[in-house]
């Protein structure tokens, strides 16, 4: 159901912005002794929106996604997450670079920590779900894994499908295609961005290719060295 | 259930410390709940420690020996009471006799029971003189001959010894077995972490360290408490305190879940 529904979705423009915003960042700065991860950063990410966050290695993206998922504080400047703005703690969940998993366990058992029976009224439709998705990103037959087994692009899957099950209602992603071909780049989007449409999922994707970016419907803003250079849609960049 | 359930899994992938957090978290509360009883096992493996000075009596055998030891252990003061059957006194006779070269066993009367009357060792010379005088208007003075008093046949280092075990030796084990729960409980705890990190990054769930961890070690607690509760012995404001500083050590040292690798 969700496969088919996902096939040919691409085409379809998603929405990029709404007028709630969801996270208001004001001239935010992170400094690790020296260096400064991040400057002056001001920035509003709106429910429903996707963002993608370009810059090269050590521009600040990462910093960025910690401010944004409460696991850093910014050292000065404001930022004011959903439950400052819309008075409600969204739900979070994240991909990250380094993917976090359970090495001694299965694929399909990492995949089981997002089953959680106050979003799913039972296994079943989890399990329905999670089929639905590991067929879509082409991983059903290699579920049996353990981690420590499974290469870089099967993880990154792995984890995107983790993250989605939880059904959040923001997700963060680190440099989710790193391991990826540009098929299954674009594959994952077409993923993202049908959750985006249907479900109004806020996404936030740190990548530093930008050529992948342009081919992508959202906001994009650069950082380059710490600082905000560009702000603008992604396809005009 | 769902965080007791977690807690076995991890167990299952971490099975020298998860074992060992489980059986030590059981084994304290038993222990700390009865340990004068431990205690006093550990004490009983040296008899000789327990016994203070001590005297034997030698009584006709018509005598109702039992009922003679029935009333001495009564008695404060008195220890331990034991009757030296008919055939020993014989055999340690002839023994005597034999040694002494007098070998007329004929004319010998061997129908006499021995009794081995061991004293608290707290038992100062006018209280053992009181024993020793009930004990003769309980028999009847012509049917008993007492034996002197001996003195406590412990050495003198391993009553020192004993007497630092009977000190601090209960509180020494109870810290001991407490400073193994915390290694057990440090080195879960790490995995414990990971899995609750997961947990929340993919679950609406919140304080999952806590819970998976204070699950596990709650259901070992109530069946510490369950296995203590026939025993008469029990000290339950000690179980009471164990549980107290279980719970304050993992409140303590769970914190927002992290990845640490």
């Amino acid at each position: 159901m969700l496969q088919n529904s996902i096939r040919g979705f691409s085409k379809k423009r998603p929405v990029t912005s709404s007028d709630d915003t969801l996270f208001s960042l004001e001239d935010v700065s992170v400094t690790f002794g020296n260096l400064k991860a991040l400057e002056s950063v001001s920035l509003d990410i709106h429910q429903g929106e996707i963002l993608f966050v370009t810059g090269s290695s050590g521009a600040g993206k990462t910093t960025l996604l910690r401010l944004l998922a409460e696991q850093l504080k910014p050292d000065s400047g404001k930022i004011l997450l959903p439950k400052d703005l819309i008075g409600v703690r969204l739900f979070i969940s994240q991909v990250f670079q380094d993917l976090k998993f359970l090495m001694n366990k299965t694929c399909e058992e990492n995949l089981f920590h997002s089953f959680d029976k106050k979003v799913y009224k039972n296994k079943k439709i989890f399990l329905g779900e999670m089929n639905d998705l590991c067929k879509i990103l082409g991983i059903t037959d290699r579920l049996h894994l353990k981690m420590e087994q499974a290469n870089g692009g099967l993880k990154q899957k792995v984890a995107l499908i983790r993250a989605l099950l939880a059904k959040p209602e923001v997700i963060i992603l680190d440099e989710p295609t790193g391991s990826l071909d540009v098929d299954n780049a674009r594959k994952i989007y077409e993923v993202l961005s049908y959750y985006n449409m249907k479900k109004k999922l806020t996404i936030i994707w740190a990548s530093h290719n930008r050529e992948l970016v342009k081919e992508f419907t959202g906001r994009i803003i650069h950082l380059d060295s710490g600082k905000l250079v560009y702000t603008g849609h992604a396809c005009f960049i | 259930m769902f965080y007791l359930k977690n807690f076995f899994k991890i167990i299952k992938d971490n099975l020298l410390s998860g074992i060992l957090l489980s059986l030590i978290s059981l084994i304290i509360v038993i222990y700390m709940g009865n340990i004068d009883l431990f205690k006093n096992k550990i004490i009983g493996l040296y008899p000789e420690y327990l016994k203070g000075p001590y005297f034997y009596a030698l009584l006709s055998a018509t005598e109702n020996h039992s009922r003679i030891k029935r009333k001495m252990l009564l008695l404060p003061g008195v220890n331990k009471v034991s009757i030296i059957g008919k055939n020993e006194v014989k055999n340690q006779t002839l023994e005597i006799l034999d040694n002494l070269s007098m070998g007329q066993e004929e004319e010998f009367n061997f129908e006499y029971r021995g009794m081995e009357i061991a004293l608290d060792r707290d038992v100062n010379a006018r209280g053992q003189e009181l024993i020793r005088g009930y004990l003769k208007r309980l028999a009847g003075e012509s049917n008993i001959t007492l034996g002197k008093v001996y003195p406590p046949s412990i050495s003198k280092k391993l009553k020192e010894n004993l007497d630092i075990f009977n000190k601090y030796g209960g509180m020494a084990i109870g810290l001991c077995l407490f400073l193994v729960w915390l290694l057990a409980f440090f080195s879960l705890k790490q995995k414990v972490k990971k899995v609750s990190f997961i947990i929340e990054q993919y679950q609406r769930k919140r304080g999952v360290e806590i819970k998976i961890i204070l699950s596990g070690v709650a259901l070992f607690y109530i069946i510490g408490c369950l296995i203590s509760y026939p025993l008469p012995t029990t000290q339950w404001y000690l179980v009471a305190g164990v549980g107290a500083v279980f719970f304050a050590i993992m409140a303590l040292l769970s914190g927002r879940p992290s990845w640490e690798s």
